[in-house]
């Protein structure tokens, strides 16, 4: 069964095979599992998103027309259960004022970046969790696009259709994404260098 | 979100970066870049912060999530492992949970106290014993030595030692009285076992029965309330069927024998009426 393709396991899914199933949870959890980390940031909030995830994917896998999709639809119910949660919990409200030209953004990643102390908070954290600080506070359009694209290996046309927005939006979500990211890390003191 | 109108150049940077662009925009851009120093500013921060993103490690080993079938499902329900409880808490929940570990552990002590059972500590040693505790060496007798008699403990520090008495003389017997065996102790172990069961097999016929005597009891009890109630309930039922209905058979019963009377040629009687006696009552 390992042989088969995503579009095979899910036909058989859909004819009843838990099995198959269980091979499409096995090939995409840790890519779905990983998504969810980097979206709403702690391990067990994640573990219960791609759980719910899964499970809503089980229950509505007959109305998956193109078996191919399979990963880009879960990876879309992730993304849309980790949008629920923010939402609910108003984990992101300070984030969400964001806009897209930087100009707030910037302001009070500054606020943030005296408070804290610039040098001390480069000291004290990696570059990753900085990275992920960084990332965490951008808006969650912005950063399931750098996710998919940078980390999940998902094309902009493929993000286009997980979050329902053309592959040009998508590409512009990424470039507002990383200079965002650029001017929060040089704010908190760490040099971005160029790259040609 | 609003999205920002934005130099249609920049898309096409990301699409550049990810390698997207088909290869005749990708010449043309290349171009672009390399004649604009501010797009080409955008492209090298651009591909500074992608790279950077690579620094972001995500080594947290993901969870398995596997679908039961129902069957499946349901078995795994009743593999649940429970948690380890403090030993207290076992303790105490053997102990409430279980009247016959206590009835148990109860007959082993009686048991045991019936036999004389008794730990002596001995020159660093336990020694368990059964039988009479041996009498105090007298005075009058003359003490050989100070060191203890009998084995030295050295050659068995911890073993468990008996003697069955028998003897007078305690120090004779400490000095002969050979030590248990584990054999021997086993085999004595298991006549405590035997008894044990033998008195818990009687303890629960006596439980049984005793059980089926509070039963009968209970039921006649309970009979007998019963037919109590149902007699009450009766009686209740007919005094109020009298207080409903009473009266007016009473007077229809005396109208129907002064009439009769009356056929007879009987001058009848003045009789109040009821609303008479009921008024006359009230006042």
């Amino acid at each position: 069964m390992d042989s088969l393709s995503d579009e095979q396991l899910v036909a058989l899914t859909q004819e009843g095979n838990l099995h198959a199933f269980n091979r499409l949870t096995a090939r995409w959890e840790a890519s779905l599992f990983r998504f969810a980390l980097r979206l709403v940031g702690n391990r067990e909030d994640a573990r219960d998103v791609c759980q719910d995830a899964l499970m809503k994917a089980y229950l509505n896998i007959q109305k998956l027309r193109e078996g191919s999709k399979f990963k880009s639809w879960t990876h879309h119910i992730v993304l849309n259960l980790c949008r629920d949660r923010f939402r609910s919990a108003g984990a992101r409200a300070e984030t969400q004022s964001f806009e897209e030209d930087g100009i707030q953004e910037t302001r009070v990643a500054m606020t943030r970046a005296r408070k804290e102390g610039i040098e001390q908070k480069a000291e004290k954290v990696g570059l990753s969790r900085l990275l992920e600080d960084v990332m965490g506070k951008l808006p969650i359009e912005q950063r399931s696009a750098i996710l998919l694209r940078e980390y999940h290996g998902f094309t902009s046309e493929e993000i286009a259709e997980i979050v329902g927005v053309p592959a040009a939006t998508v590409r512009t979500r990424i470039f507002y994404g990383l200079r965002s990211v650029r001017r929060m890390l040089t704010e908190r003191g760490i040099e971005v260098p160029m790259h040609s | 979100m609003t999205e920002n109108p934005l130099d249609p150049r920049m898309e096409k940077l990301v699409a550049l970066l990810y390698g997207e662009l088909p290869a005749e925009e990708e010449r043309l851009l290349r171009l672009q870049i390399e004649s604009d120093p501010a797009l080409r500013a955008e492209w090298e921060a651009l591909g500074g912060t992608r790279r950077m993103m690579q620094a972001w490690e995500n080594e947290d080993a993901p969870p398995q999530f596997v679908f039961l079938q129902e069957e499946e499902s349901r078995s795994a329900e009743t593999r649940v492992v429970r948690p380890a409880m403090p030993w207290r808490a076992r303790l105490r929940g053997m102990l409430l949970g279980s009247g016959w570990a206590v009835a148990a552990a109860a007959l082993v002590v009686a048991v045991l106290a019936v036999n004389d059972f008794r730990i002596v500590r001995q020159d660093g040693g336990l020694t368990f014993r059964f039988g009479a505790a041996s009498e105090p060496v007298a005075s009058s007798e003359p003490v050989l030595s100070s060191e203890p008699q009998g084995v030295p403990l050295e050659a068995v520090p911890m073993e468990p030692s008996i003697d069955r008495g028998g003897s007078g003389d305690p120090r004779i017997l400490q000095a002969s009285a050979p030590y248990l065996t584990r054999e021997e102790f086993e085999v004595y172990n298991e006549g405590v076992a035997r008894t044990i069961i033998g008195l818990l097999n009687e303890y629960g016929r006596q439980q049984e029965q005793e059980i089926a005597g509070v039963l009968t009891v209970a039921f006649g009890e309970m009979a007998a309330k019963h037919g109590q109630d149902y007699d009450d309930l009766r009686g209740r039922i007919e005094a109020i069927r009298l207080g409903l209905g009473g009266e007016q058979y009473r007077q229809g019963e005396q109208v129907d024998y002064l009439m009769n009377q009356n056929r007879s040629g009987i001058e009848l009687p003045v009789s109040d009426s009821p609303e008479t006696e009921t008024k006359g009552e009230e006042k």
